[in-house]
C-alpha cells in the first residue's frame, strides 16, 4: 500500500530532517509510529499525504504519486493531524460538507461513533467544543470515511481515558483486511493490544519496523529479580516490582509485547536489535 | 472517474466555500458597503464606483486563500480535500470573478432602483433608474468606455479575472499580515492604472483624443490599438491563472 524508496527531506536548506529512508506497509494492519519529538514521525505522515514533498526519492500510495494530490487518492486517504483546525460549521454541515468527498462515506457508522464518544448532539459548532471532543469528532469521521488509509497523528492526545479505550475498541473493529492505519504517537501504553507492527525512528531514519508476530518471536519481555541477569538480556530497567527486561528470545516462550520497554531497549542498544532482526 | 477535472467535485468545493462562516461574513460586509455606495449612486452622489470595486474585489480575493499566510492547520484541511488543484483554482477563479462579478452587478441594479424609489418617494429627487452600470466616472477608468453599448463585455471580464489573479497569487507566495495586504491592493490599483492599461496613453498619443471621452470616433488605429489592449488583458489574466495553479500544485506546508 505504502512504499517509500530513498526519501530524503528538509524544511530548509541547510538540515535534513528525513535522510536515504525506505519504508514498506502493506494493507489490513495497524502500524505504530513511534519517535522522538522532532524526529520526523508527523513529516512521514505529512509526505505520504502529499502536504509536504520530498526533495529526493520517490513515494508511491496505492499506486499514487501522493504530491499529485490527485483526488482518487485523497478520497481514499483521512490524515486527522495532532492539531485541529478552528472550523466554524457545526458537526451536522461538517458531515454535510465533508463526507461527499469520501466515497465510501457511512453516516450510520459515524452517528454511532459520535454515540460511543458520548457526543449526544451534532449541532454543536465544531469551534466551541474542547480539544478532545474535537478530537472525537474528527476520529468518528476519519473511520467513518471507510479511506483505506488512515492517517493518525497522536490521536489520543487530548482524550480522557476511558475515551482512549474506546478509541483502542473502535480502531480495532474498523479496520479489516482493506485498510492500512499509521498511528503516530509518544503515548505508547495507549497503543497498547491494538497495533500489529511497530516503526521506530530515530535520528530521521527508520532504526525498526517489525510486526508484532516478529518481536514474539524473536524478544522476551519479563520481569525478573534484581540478581536475575544473563547474555540473553538486551535491555533492562529497574523498578519497584523488579527488573522489566527485553531478552532474546531463545526459548521460544510468548510473552506480552511491553512498547515502551521496547522502545527503550531500541534507543539503548539500537545495533544488537537489529542484528537480531537480520 | 476523471482525475483532474469533475463538475461534481467542483459543486461540492463551492458547497464547502460557501459553508465556512468566516467567507459568509465577508461576502455580507463586502456585499452591505458596495449596497450602501451604490445606493448613494442611486441618489445621484458622487462616489467612485471603480474604486469600490477594485478594493472589495481585492478583500473578496484574499478571503479565499487569508489562510495561507498564517494557518498551516487551515492549509492542511483544505489540500486534503479529495479535489484536483485544477478544481481547486477553477473554483477560486469562479468566485473571485464570474461570482463577483454577477454580485456586483446585481447589487448595483437593487440599489439604483432603491435608490430611485426612495429619492422620488420619501426625498422628491426624481432621479431616473440608471441601467447603466458602466457610465459612471469610475467605471469608466476600468471599462475605458462611457456607455455600456461599447464595452466589450469580455474584455472588463478579462481585467477583473487580471486583478483577482493578481491579489490572489500573493496568498500563495508569502506570509502576510493584513497591513501588507492592503498594501498590496494599492500597489497593485497603482500599477493598474499607472501601466496596466497602456491603450489609453496610447490611443491619446495617437490619436490625440481622450480614450474614454471619444468611443464614436474610434479611428482604424484607434480600433487597432483597442483590440491590442485587449488582448494583453486576455494575455495576463491567462497568464495569470496559470501561475496561480503551479503556484497552488507546488504548495506545501510551512
Amino acid at each position: 500500500m505504502i512504499d517509500i524508496k530513498n526519501v530524503d527531506f528538509s524544511y530548509s536548506r541547510n538540515t535534513k530532517l528525513l535522510t536515504d529512508l525506505s519504508l514498506k506497509l502493506g494493507a489490513g494492519r495497524i502500524h505504530g509510529l513511534l519517535g522522538k519529538n522532532g524526529e520526523g514521525k508527523s513529516t512521514l505522515l505529512k509526505l505520504i499525504s502529499g502536504l509536504v514533498f520530498p526533495s529526493q526519492g520517490s513515494i508511491d500510495v496505492m499506486g499514487f504519486e501522493p504530491l499529485k494530490r490527485l483526488p482518487e487518492m485523497l478520497q481514499e486517504i483521512f490524515f486527522l493531524p495532532e492539531e485541529l483546525p478552528q472550523l466554524t460549521l457545526s458537526i451536522e454541515n461538517y458531515e454535510k460538507v465533508y463526507a461527499p468527498f469520501y466515497p465510501n462515506f457511512n453516516s450510520e457508522q459515524f452517528n454511532q461513533y459520535l454515540k460511543e464518544f458520548e457526543i449526544d448532539t451534532k449541532k454543536s459548532m465544531l469551534n466551541k467544543l474542547s480539544h478532545g471532543q474535537k478530537k472525537k469528532v474528527f476520529i468518528s469521521f476519519g473511520l467513518a470515511t471507510n479511506t483505506k488509509l488512515l492517517l493518525m497523528d497522536e490521536p489520543t492526545n487530548g482524550l480522557d481515558i476511558p475515551s482512549k479505550g474506546q478509541f483502542r475498541r473502535m480502531v480495532a473493529s474498523a479496520i479489516d483486511e482493506s485498510r492500512c492505519l499509521i498511528i503516530s504517537t509518544h503515548q505508547v501504553r495507549d497503543l497498547d493490544s491494538l497495533i500489529d507492527s511497530i516503526i521506530i525512528m530515530d535520528g530521521h531514519e527508520i532504526v525498526f519496523n517489525e510486526s508484532i508476530e516478529n518481536i514474539t518471536r524473536k524478544l522476551l519481555f519479563r520481569v525478573a529479580e534484581r540478581n536475575e541477569n544473563d547474555d540473553t538480556v538486551i535491555y533492562s530497567e529497574d523498578t519497584l516490582r523488579g527488573l522489566y527486561q527485553v531478552c532474546e528470545n531463545k526459548t521460544a516462550t510468548e510473552s506480552k509485547i511491553d512498547i515502551e520497554l521496547l522502545f527503550n531497549a531500541v534507543f539503548a542498544n539500537k545495533k544488537r536489535i537489529q542484528q537480531l532482526f537480520q | 472517474m476523471n482525475s483532474y477535472f469533475s463538475f461534481k467535485r467542483v459543486g461540492l468545493l463551492i458547497k464547502w466555500q460557501f459553508a465556512d462562516k468566516q467567507f459568509k461574513t465577508i461576502q455580507l460586509i463586502v456585499w452591505g458597503i458596495l449596497f450602501i455606495s451604490f445606493h448613494n449612486i442611486g441618489l445621484q452622489m458622487d462616489y467612485d464606483v471603480s474604486t469600490m470595486i477594485l478594493l472589495f474585489g481585492f478583500i473578496f480575493a484574499s478571503s479565499q486563500y487569508s489562510f495561507f499566510g498564517n494557518n498551516n492547520l487551515l492549509v492542511t484541511n483544505y489540500l486534503l480535500i479529495p479535489t484536483s488543484n485544477l478544481e481547486r483554482i477553477t473554483v477560486s477563479f469562479l468566485l473571485s470573478t464570474v461570482y463577483y462579478f454577477c454580485i456586483v452587478s446585481l447589487v448595483y441594479v437593487v440599489c439604483n432602483l432603491l435608490g430611485a424609489f426612495i429619492g422620488q418617494s420619501f426625498l422628491g429627487i426624481h432621479q431616473p433608474i440608471n441601467w447603466d452600470f458602466f457610465t459612471s466616472k469610475g467605471m469608466q477608468v476600468i471599462t475605458g468606455h462611457n456607455s455600456f453599448k461599447n464595452i466589450d463585455i469580455w474584455t472588463l471580464f478579462a481585467k477583473v479575472a487580471f486583478l483577482q489573479a493578481f491579489l490572489i497569487l500573493f496568498a500563495f507566495v508569502r506570509r502576510q499580515n493584513l497591513v501588507t495586504k492592503v498594501l498590496v491592493a494599492l500597489i497593485v490599483t497603482g500599477l493598474y492604472f499607472a501601466i496596466l492599461n497602456p491603450g489609453s496613453y496610447l490611443f491619446k498619443l495617437i490619436t490625440g483624443n481622450n480614450y474614454f471621452d471619444s468611443p464614436n470616433i474610434i479611428s482604424h488605429t484607434g480600433a487597432m490599438i483597442q483590440k491590442a489592449n485587449s488582448m494583453i488583458y486576455y494575455l495576463a489574466a491567462a497568464i495569470l491563472w496559470r501561475i496561480n495553479y503551479s503556484l497552488l500544485s507546488k504548495k506545501q506546508l510551512n
